[in-house]
């Protein structure tokens, strides 16, 4: 079984805020650390390329972990500690200013350059980021089939079995491969890892890809959005109060502002 | 409506009904009739067996419209698609697709947004993916994750989307090209489907695990000594906006930050409010002005919380 996961470096969630005075978003003092909903799908992807698992115990699995754009080496060092067998940085100035549809074909890409995969898994957003759309978008370049919100995944003789979540129930499919995976951003159990394990994993050494050596011209696909301007969502607290002899009357105006506010 | 029934051609087999996600057909003395709040998204049209549905605009060239993608059944993103693309005098169409095959529902809407200046479909993680497959299809731009959707009046396409955990929104413009987007739900219907509606081999093997706080888009905070009739209340405006249903005493030591937190019958203790502080829009239902909470909250329903609460569900389901 060829495993691969696809993971990012994001700036500290916690560490990032809006400077109201100079009207910016400061990450400064935010270092880079490994994308925290992309665990869940290094952890899937652990379980997937286990080799005591599952029924072709005596074929070897590959475990590759791929990263592009900011700080790729941060991310993949360590997502190193969930067993990966190999870490491919994609390190080019082309990947600077690309979006989620750039970063996605050049994932594709490295995934076609190191032979193709079985099961390639993906987090289900970015906390910088945000759209969750790289899993679907790499599916597209490799002409896979994707699952989304994948809770569990196994291997099995048919292919891979994944369990996801739909509504209020956790659905099992089996899926032959290639298949790329979104892992859910809640529901799975990730694994502990040991502090010597995450040293050791943290000097693995990097593979480290260009543009240029995926045979992708510039510039690369991109959203065709073009974006013009960051604000603020928090701001001063409305504090309007409503109270009458109608409590009809005053859920409806309420409802009423929340529309205009576009809370609802 | 632009959909007729040839009644000879009509066995009765009822398979339209299923096939329509908005209870627009009926089956009068076993033949199907279609009512006016048939939306013309031709379900029934390429469901039915016999081929008695027709659709009157099958075939013609239509101008560019917009389709809204119901993803079993569930949207709550129709209002603010309806009124981008009416604004912008675009035809808005509606169809749906099942999240069980993600390609095979991309392929649907390929299929079908041919001519569509825009395509939208409710943001989630199966949709995301759906959406991803569409737009590759169709070569069309792409606006994931959007808070608003809009047409400026140079009919450019704008989209607000958050970033960061939801701390910054970015504002951004698109050109002429199609553009496939997701867009968050607000208010969405009751999760009505079976999980079997998926027509793929997935099985069911159990529930789903509860939604963590910290990932809530809406959260629902309730006082700790409601009574059940009143958690029922909270329950059912919980379900309205598939928002995470807390208890007060559940918050203290967390930082959240959803989009809109409700609090019913909650008295505002400082942990409280300190975690329900990074809330973009915060609404309380309180007996008394003077509670704390209210001085947190955006805005304040004062009154009999009981009263209020049944008032505020029936509000939002109207």
């Amino acid at each position: 079984m060829r495993v691969v996961a696809c993971v990012a470096a994001v700036p500290k969630p916690a560490a990032v805020k809006w400077d109201r005075f100079r009207g910016l978003l400061d990450t400064q003092d935010a270092e880079p650390v490994l994308n925290p909903a992309d665990r869940n799908a290094l952890e899937l992807a652990a379980r997937l390329a286990d080799p005591h698992v599952g029924p072709d115990r005596s074929s070897p699995s590959t475990f590759t972990l791929i990263s592009a754009g900011f700080d790729a080496g941060a991310a993949l060092r360590e997502g190193a500690a969930f067993g990966a067998t190999r870490l491919i940085a994609l390190d080019d100035l082309g990947l600077a200013d690309a979006d989620e549809n750039g970063i996605a074909a050049a994932l594709a890409a490295a995934i076609s350059h190191i032979g193709g995969a079985d099961a390639v898994f993906c987090g289900a957003a970015t906390s910088s980021y945000g759209s969750g759309a790289v899993g679907g978008l790499i599916a597209a370049h490799l002409n896979a089939h994707v699952v989304a919100a994948v809770v569990n995944v196994a291997r099995c003789e048919a292919g891979i079995q994944a369990d996801r979540l739909s509504g209020r129930a956790v659905l099992r499919r089996v899926i032959a491969p290639p298949v790329v995976i979104v892992a859910s951003a809640y529901g799975v159990q990730v694994r502990a890892i040991a502090p010597m394990t995450a040293l050791r994993a943290g000097r693995k050494a990097l593979e480290t890809l260009s543009l240029a050596d995926l045979n992708i011209a510039a510039p690369l696909p991109a959203s065709g959005a073009v974006e013009i301007g960051l604000s603020p969502t928090r701001g001063k607290r409305a504090g309007e109060t409503f109270a009458g002899d109608s409590a009809v009357g005053a859920a409806q105006s309420l409802v009423g502002a929340l529309r205009e506010r576009q809370a609802i | 409506m632009a959909v007729t029934v040839d009644l000879e051609k009509c066995d009765g087999s009822a398979v339209c009904l299923t096939a329509c996600a908005f209870n627009a057909i009926d089956l009068l003395g076993g033949k199907a009739v279609v009512y006016e709040n048939c939306t013309d998204c031709d379900a029934c049209v390429r469901a039915c067996p016999t081929h008695a549905i027709v659709s009157a605009t099958a075939g013609s060239a239509t101008g560019a419209s917009c389709l809204v993608v119901d993803v079993d059944g569930r949207s709550g993103i129709v209002e603010k698609v309806s009124r981008a693309g009416t604004a912008a005098a675009l035809e808005v169409r509606r169809m749906r697709v099942s999240d069980g095959d993600l390609r095979a529902a991309a392929c649907a809407i390929v299929d079908d947004a041919r001519d569509c200046r825009l395509v939208v479909l409710p943001h989630a993680p199966a949709t995301v993916a759906i959406a991803a497959l569409a737009a590759h299809g169709l070569g069309a731009a792409t606006g994931f994750g959007c808070v608003d959707i809009a047409f400026d009046a140079t009919g450019a396409l704008r989209v607000r989307r958050p970033r960061y955990g939801g701390i910054v929104a970015a504002d951004a413009r698109f050109g002429e090209r199609c553009v496939v987007a997701t867009l968050y739900p607000r208010l969405v219907r009751p999760f009505e489907r079976s999980a079997h509606a998926d027509g793929e081999s997935s099985v069911p093997i159990g529930d789903a695990p509860p939604r963590p706080l910290s990932l809530a888009r809406t959260l629902v905070v309730c006082g700790d000594d409601l009574s059940a009739e009143l958690r029922d209340v909270a329950d059912a405006i919980a379900h309205c906006f598939d928002a995470a249903l807390a208890d007060e005493l559940a918050l203290p030591g967390l930082a959240l930050a959803p989009d809109l937190c409700l609090a019913i019958g909650a008295e505002g203790s400082p942990e409280t409010n300190a975690a329900i502080r990074g809330a973009r829009v915060v609404v309380a239902l309180v007996e008394r002005e003077g509670d704390a909470i209210a001085q947190a909250a955006d805005y304040v329903l004062v009154g009999d919380v009981h009263e209020n609460a049944r008032a505020l569900l029936a509000a939002l389901k109207s």
